[in-house]
């Protein structure tokens, strides 16, 4: 059943048995484990059906250490959350992934990948993606030379690929469930624990309209993303004055994306093999997939990096004169001026063809790169050193509820500039035996620049700031995703992962719902 | 001296395409195709014709500035394998089918072993960024 919560018929006030606090992959996904289960629930939607500027002004932040990118376009508050600009890619996490790697601080999961194989293979289903899951029988039907890397330095990577809109998919389905109320243009205010802070006895709800109301469940299930899950449980802090489930200072911290970044340019060898560095393919029995080639563990072990993936895309070839543009225009919009100025004008007038061949693609079919020259770059994809000094806080300004807005500080290690540096690298000398083609490593890999803000993206993906420890001295949720010290409270998403691979969430985030939705059916 | 000079019919046919698409590019295709060119090209255009060692090199360092100021960059590296490469294409100048397997294995086990240097950008094995510097220094009329 859907409900808007601003329509005078529906209650203010709401009882059920599990209350899940979001309707994005993590939250739909637990929602349907219940549909005619006999258990009541209630899934809250701060926005509607359709995409709301005011409703995504609610997740607006400031940000206090790396620029993030746009935060209105990575976490979208609708029916179906942020599956609705998601690109599809799925693929599990390796068994490393979970394992306490001496030389990565903090690294480690209290479960393992077998713990989670029976849940990605239901997630398969419910994402739609090939149900085949050997990948060396699938690796047979991907491009040839990645049967011939030097497994040592890479291991070809592949991916299933579907972007199933959760919201579109499973609108009808949780329309006729009389058991799933979802409540749209309902957003958590605070979770309110019991005075011996042992459990959540309610949690307020407001609507934009001015509408106040709560829910009373007996589980409580945050499934609103990296960033919003910790900000939830920072905000609840009127029994417990850090915020709930803050005991150890732990919420909010470890805060990382996935680095996303072009590392390189390829020249291929002979113009054959452009269709051979190119990463998508379909399988024979009908799935879209695609390759990557992945550091393997002993070169991860002997060169002391994270897991990072390397893929080739077709770019518009490094264009100085887009890139001062880029800077000068950026600047200026926070009424600054870049650093040298006149040198970046210099740049852009010289480019100015490029300019205008750029805007005038985006202008008519929406590609800025429709126009301007291609080659293929290599983007490399990378997990994060988990670092407490990365993380999200409240800042000091209000949204329009009168909640204070997050502050996000968050911050790169040296460890994370070294993988991409690696991962280059090794690619660079597979691509160089097999006679493939040769790269131009990009700048800020080729010297030590630093990290340059707008070349390094988080690629969206929110992670940590609930991370998952058997240790309440480690970690904010336990193994089985229950928020230390509470007993009715859990976290689903990304916000729980310890380390974040360099695989895309979404298919872990949804395994790890499944997951939870057994044990509280369990419970 | 003129790119029409340069003897094109001896390169295959896809590596003519690739050449000639890539030459009215923007600068730095142009340099893509210089890093494709020295394993591509090269070892083809050696292979094709006793003379055509000759005719590879001075094309390079006549019309490909790029490679040339790359060899420099290598030289400044320091390019250790110049000496050895330079004598190695001195000795099999007149055995072109024996230098492109000598030149090749060399490349190939340079990859296999880690054996590269990063020059302006570039990934190249030790004896590519020596291939280059020879470049760099070759006067192409006393070849």
């Amino acid at each position: 059943m859907l409900i808007d919560y601003r329509q005078g018929s529906s209650p203010a006030d709401i009882d059920t048995d599990l209350c899940i606090i979001g309707s994005g992959a993590a939250g739909i996904t637990l929602a349907r484990e219940f549909i005619d289960s006999g258990v009541s629930v209630v899934v809250l939607e701060s926005g509607g059906m359709e995409y709301s500027e005011a409703a995504q002004d609610l997740s607006e932040g400031i940000s206090a250490g790396l620029e993030l990118e746009d935060w209105g376009a990575n976490r979208l508050r609708l029916f179906g959350g942020t599956t609705y600009h998601w690109g599809g890619w799925c693929a599990t996490f390796t068994e490393m992934d979970f394992e306490n790697r001496s030389w990565v601080p903090h690294s480690g999961w209290p479960i393992n990948k077998k713990t989670l194989a029976p849940y990605y293979m239901r997630a398969r289903k419910i994402l739609e993606i090939n149900d085949r899951p050997d990948d060396e029988e699938r690796l047979a039907e991907a491009t040839k030379f990645s049967r011939q890397f030097n497994r040592d330095r890479v291991v070809p990577q592949l991916f299933d690929v579907n972007a199933l809109r959760f919201g579109e998919r499973f609108k009808t389905e949780l329309e006729k469930s009389s058991g799933v109320r979802v409540f749209l243009n309902a957003t958590a205010m605070e979770l309110v624990p019991a005075p011996d802070g042992n459990k959540i006895t309610s949690l307020k709800v407001g609507a934009l309209s001015g509408k106040r109301g709560q829910v009373r469940a007996r589980d409580y299930v945050l499934a609103c993303g990296g960033i919003e899950n910790a900000r939830l449980l920072l905000l609840s802090n009127s029994v417990e004055r850090k915020g709930i489930g803050n005991r150890n200072d732990l919420v909010g911290r470890y805060f990382m994306g996935h680095l996303l970044a072009e590392t390189a340019y390829v020249a291929s060898e002979r113009p054959e093999n452009n269709v051979e560095l190119g990463s998508e393919f379909e399988t024979s029995n009908g799935f879209k997939s695609l390759l990557g080639m992945r550091v393997g563990d002993a070169a991860q072990r002997n060169q002391e990096v994270l897991n990072s993936v390397g893929i080739f895309t077709s770019q518009h070839a490094p264009n100085e004169a887009m890139y001062a543009f880029k800077e000068l225009k950026n600047a200026m919009q926070r009424g600054e001026l870049p650093n040298e100025t006149a040198g970046k004008v210099g740049k852009v007038l010289l480019g100015l063809d490029d300019i205008l061949r750029a805007a005038y693609g985006k202008i008519i079919y929406r590609d800025v790169n429709r126009y301007l020259d291609k080659v293929w770059a290599l983007s490399g994809m990378s997990e994060q050193q988990p670092n407490p000094e990365s993380r999200v806080m409240l800042s000091d300004k209000q949204d329009t509820f009168g909640q204070m807005k997050v502050a996000l500080d968050w911050r790169l290690t040296e460890m994370d500039r070294r993988t991409f540096q690696v991962m280059t690298k090794n690619v660079a000398l597979e691509l160089g035996r097999l006679g493939i083609g040769r790269m131009r490593l990009a700048e800020w890999i080729a010297k030590d620049t630093g990290w340059t803000p707008w070349l390094i993206s988080s690629y969206g993906h929110h992670l940590g700031t609930t991370r998952m420890s058997d240790d309440p001295a480690e970690g904010v949720v336990d193994r089985h995703c229950r928020v230390h010290g509470l007993g009715n409270l859990h976290v689903a998403g990304g916000s729980t992962f310890p380390t974040g691979s360099a695989l895309n969430p979404t298919f872990t985030i949804v395994a790890l719902a499944l997951r939870l939705a057994d044990r509280l059916k369990q419970d | 001296m003129s790119r029409n000079r340069y003897d094109s019919e001896r390169l295959t046919g896809s590596e003519i395409h690739f050449l000639k698409a890539s030459i009215s590019r923007r600068r730095f295709l142009l340099r893509t195709v210089c890093g494709g060119a020295l394993t591509a090209f090269v070892p083809s255009a050696v292979s094709a014709s006793p003379t055509n060692f000759r005719h590879a090199v001075r094309w390079i360092t006549e019309n490909f500035q790029e490679i040339r100021d790359l060899g420099a960059a290598c030289r400044r590296k320091g390019a250790s394998e110049i000496e050895a490469v330079s004598n190695l294409l001195n000795e099999h100048r007149e055995m072109p089918d024996e230098l492109l397997n000598t030149l090749s294995r060399r490349i190939k086990n340079d990859f296999a072993n880690d054996r590269v240097v990063v020059i302006d950008g570039w990934v190249v094995t030790e004896t590519e960024a020596a291939f280059c510097a020879y470049c760099a220094i070759v006067d192409p009329f006393e070849l």
